[in-house]
């Protein structure tokens, strides 16, 4: 890290910056537009002669939005001075590290962690509004079997538009936010290893997100966020709008996956030895870790159904030598992977807090490494049960069950860690604890209904079920969501410098989490039934699971507002935060509030694990602090572990 | 977590031998990356050519591209990598004269290489909708001027960079990440002239 260098990088002459101080959202979306017309005019005066026009139209429009954008916002200043030979200052340094700029650092190419982390928090709020939304008038249109509510074209598209929605917002959740705002806090580094890719990688999810809206408007997604082939290669252009999104979105998480994991193997602080770096910095480098090769496999998947949809290529088109087939594992060598780069830094976040709110350390740190890297290992080899039914290789179905049931193994190590965590703690329940209980009784019901689904008689009767609907979403939203709000109610005081009104979080939590189990528990009920998913309407038999399941819906929406409320209100006017509430043990929380440009003064050395509580007595915090609390009188800088005490209520 | 004080760094300036390090391990992910999407897509050509669905990998009557055209492709890149990392020895020794040599018939080399491969894809026998066979050519076709139009700023970039003396003996981090890029691209271009030599399905379609 370099932003505070007195002198130019390899005391090369300064870049001027000039136009990189001009350029924010406005000009990335103006650039996106403008260049997004010039493409549109082109492309449609010269490709609509055949077939594939109106698809060929559609991507160029849309590539052409994504490189305006990014040209818009700055992306490209860095590449083009490097080529020019004319390196940053460390004025300009400063400068992209959102100095002195206030709340303008927000819409900008600004290259600060914290920045990155806080704008990656609020696209992801944003994602989840848009796909809960959905998700609503999904519920609403099943909330009787004929309710006509939606067309069957608009159901189609919504609910495929909402499950692409929901995954990308569920793949960035924890990793975003917290792995770039926390994550260098708490292994004692000043900044990500790569500033301007952790900028990069986030504006390019940006570019994107307008791309995916899109669909809306040119016929949606009609294949569900899995898009198979040859269903996609004849879906309308809504389909071009998935596979670009796909594509910008792999590019950005190999780029985001590339900086956290070189951040962390390169920039721990000294003396945070592997047996002394925190669990949560595990989870964040197994999650990106798994997707740095998986989500490339994805992005060809698209490669070629773009090559199918534009050009006439056979890739997926059997009567041309092509195979729906290719498609199916090249998806899903990236799609169970997938699963875990959502969970692990979920699950890892919860026992990094379990152990702050029962004042012990984690139980059995050893396990959970294991357990992390077992997860990470057997997850790129079960990829094949998501297609028992598919005729795909059956010799290998024995196989790929055998390895499904496995990752139990190490799933259920990560159980244990969390119990023994909680077992005989002195428990401090507050709202980041709720979660884990949460989690422990969503993740065994998900978990549980995942090795049913991995056995291949079952998975004959159920696949394409409700059934494996509510499975998901047990794993996904109630322990990986589940996670990541526990997450941000832990980290809310560090991000923001106030604390997360608990009465709005509280009631919350017991809608979301009560709403949550309706919801699903009678989507299990409809599924074992035989409703299938991606079906606008059912059988009147259905009608009782289903209302239930819309009732429940209903309820998580209203407390998912409440958080909503919380987290604004909180942010705006709750009360100030002293630097360490929780009397949490690991770096970030020896930091003051707001966390300096450059986080420490002086950089720490760490000389024991993180989890050494119970070893002295503690107060909890349980109201507003006194002024003298509010900042701590040095921090990081003293010689022995009293040095967090100032910081501690 | 128990903590004491580091010695504060001067302006926080890091030396760059640390900062080369870095960047050469983030490269090398990025790499893992690339690498991955470029099994992806020789995985496809490999799994079409190994199903024959329909016996429609090559249509019958329908001609193939000439082996011998991929692994000229490919032998230019690898001759570009060989001259490039000439020159990034040279910087090593502090020689930047050589690296901006080697910079230049690098990038030359590469645009004759891109060049070709214009011309392999304008000379395709067969239309990308001809079967799967076709649009595996066209697809890793496509994928290496991609990975030539990346190198190629690179190493106009090197070049550039070179001749202004952004670099010596001591400070040459850079030269090295690229060399590392250069030779992974000439390197994936022998695994896709490799893997299309193999033309005839070992299936029976139909």
């Amino acid at each position: 890290m370099s932003t505070l260098n007195t002198e130019p990088l390899l005391g090369i002459p300064a870049a001027g910056g000039g136009l990189m101080r001009r350029l924010n959202v406005v000009t990335a979306a103006g650039g996106g537009l403008v260049l997004a017309l010039v493409g549109w005019a082109i492309a449609r005066h010269f490709m609509l002669a055949d077939d594939f026009g109106p698809d060929q139209v559609t991507v160029i429009t849309m590539v052409c939005w994504a490189v305006g954008f990014m040209a818009g916002i700055g992306a490209f200043n860095g590449p083009i001075g490097w080529l020019r030979g004319r390196d940053l200052t460390s004025e300009d340094e400063l400068f992209l590290a959102g100095k002195d700029q206030g709340i303008r650092r927000y819409f900008r190419f600004t290259t600060d962690h914290k920045v990155v982390g806080i704008q990656y928090l609020v696209l992801t709020m944003v994602l989840f509004g848009v796909g809960g939304a959905m998700a609503m008038l999904i519920r609403t249109n099943l909330i009787s079997p004929n309710s006509n509510f939606l067309s069957p074209q608009q159901y189609n598209a919504i609910v495929g538009l909402h499950g692409l929605i929901m995954v990308i917002a569920t793949i960035i959740m924890v990793t975003g936010p917290f792995g770039n705002f926390i994550m260098p806090l708490m292994i004692g580094a000043r900044d990500m290893a790569f500033p301007r890719l952790n900028a990069l990688s986030l504006w390019m999810i940006v570019a994107a997100v307008p791309i995916l809206l899109s669909a809306t408007f040119l016929g949606g997604i009609p294949t569900g966020w899995s898009g198979y082939a040859p269903l996609a290669d004849q879906a309308p252009p809504g389909m071009d709008a998935f596979l670009m999104t796909i594509i910008i979105f792999a590019i950005s998480s190999a780029v985001a996956g590339a900086n956290i994991t070189t951040t962390v193997l390169t920039m721990r602080a000294r003396g945070m030895t592997w047996n002394r770096t925190p669990i949560f910095i595990y989870g964040v480098v197994a999650s990106v870790g798994l997707a740095i090769p998986a989500f490339p496999m994805f992005m060809a998947s698209q490669v070629l159904l773009g090559l199918d949809r534009t050009m006439g290529a056979r890739f997926y088109i059997a009567s041309g030598g092509g195979s729906p087939w290719l498609y199916a594992n090249l998806f899903w060598l990236m799609g169970h992977p997938e699963v875990y780069v959502i969970l692990i830094p979920a699950i890892a976040a919860l026992m990094e807090l379990t152990a702050v709110f029962s004042r012990k350390p984690l139980f059995s740190f050893n396990t959970a490494v294991l357990g992390i890297v077992g997860i990470s290992v057997l997850s790129v080899m079960v990829w094949a049960h998501h297609m028992y039914v598919s005729g795909w290789a059956p010799n290998l179905n024995g196989a790929f069950m055998l390895t499904t049931e496995m990752i139990s193994i190490p799933t259920g190590m990560l159980f244990l860690v969390i119990l023994g965590t909680i077992w005989r703690g002195r428990i401090w329940t507050r709202l980041p604890m709720m979660s884990t209980y949460a989690m422990l009784w969503n993740f065994i019901i998900g978990g549980i209904t995942g090795l049913y689904l991995s056995d291949v008689p079952v998975d004959y009767a159920l696949h394409g079920s409700m059934f494996v609907t509510a499975h998901f979403h047990y794993t996904l939203m109630g322990a990986g969501l589940t996670g990541a709000i526990g997450a941000l109610a832990y980290w809310f005081p560090k991000m923001t410098g106030r604390m997360l009104d608990e009465r709005f979080g509280f009631i919350s939590f017991w809608l979301v989490q009560i709403g949550f189990n309706v919801t699903f528990m009678g989507m299990f009920a409809v599924g074992l039934a035989g409703q299938p998913r991606r079906v606008y309407t059912y059988d009147n038999l259905l009608a009782t699971g289903n209302f239930v399941s819309t009732m429940g819906a209903y309820a998580i929406g209203i407390g998912m507002l409440f958080l909503l409320y919380a987290v604004f209100s909180s942010w705006r006017h709750g009360e100030l935060a002293p630097s360490n509430p929780w009397g949490s043990k690991t770096l970030e929380w020896t930091v003051p509030n707001p966390v300096p440009l450059e986080n420490f003064e002086v950089l720490p050395v760490v000389t024991s694990d993180a989890y050494g509580y119970g070893e002295e007595p503690f107060e909890p915090f349980e109201g507003p602090p006194r002024p003298d609390k509010l900042e701590p009188a040095h921090v990081g800088s003293s010689a022995d572990e009293d040095s967090t005490e100032g910081a501690r209520p | 977590m128990s903590t004491t004080t580091a010695a504060p760094t001067a302006g926080h300036h890091e030396d760059v031998d640390t900062v080369g390090r870095r960047w050469r391990l983030g490269v090398g992910f990025i790499i893992v990356a690339d690498a991955s999407f470029v099994a992806a897509m020789l995985f496809s050509y490999r799994y079409l050519r190994g199903l024959n669905t329909e016996g429609a990998w090559v249509p019958h009557g329908s001609a193939t591209a000439p082996v011998w055209s991929s692994w000229v492709l490919a032998a230019g890149l690898v001759i570009s990598a060989v001259v490039f990392r000439w020159g990034e020895k040279g910087i090593r020794d502090g020689d930047s004269g050589r690296l901006v040599l080697a910079s230049a018939v690098g990038v030359l080399l590469l645009l004759v290489v891109g060049v070709g491969q214009v011309v392999q894809i304008a000379s395709f026998p067969f239309a990308i909708a001809t079967g799967a066979y076709a649009s595996s050519m066209y697809l890793l076709a496509g994928a290496n001027l991609f990975h030539l139009g990346l190198t190629l700023f690179l190493g106009l970039a090197m070049w550039n960079r070179a001749r202004l003396g952004r670099y010596s003996a001591t400070e040459n981090w850079q030269v090295g990440i690229v060399w590392l890029w250069w030779a992974w691209i000439a390197l994936a271009a022998v695994f896709s002239a490799l893997t299309t030599s193999f033309i005839a399905s070992p299936a029976v379609g139909g």
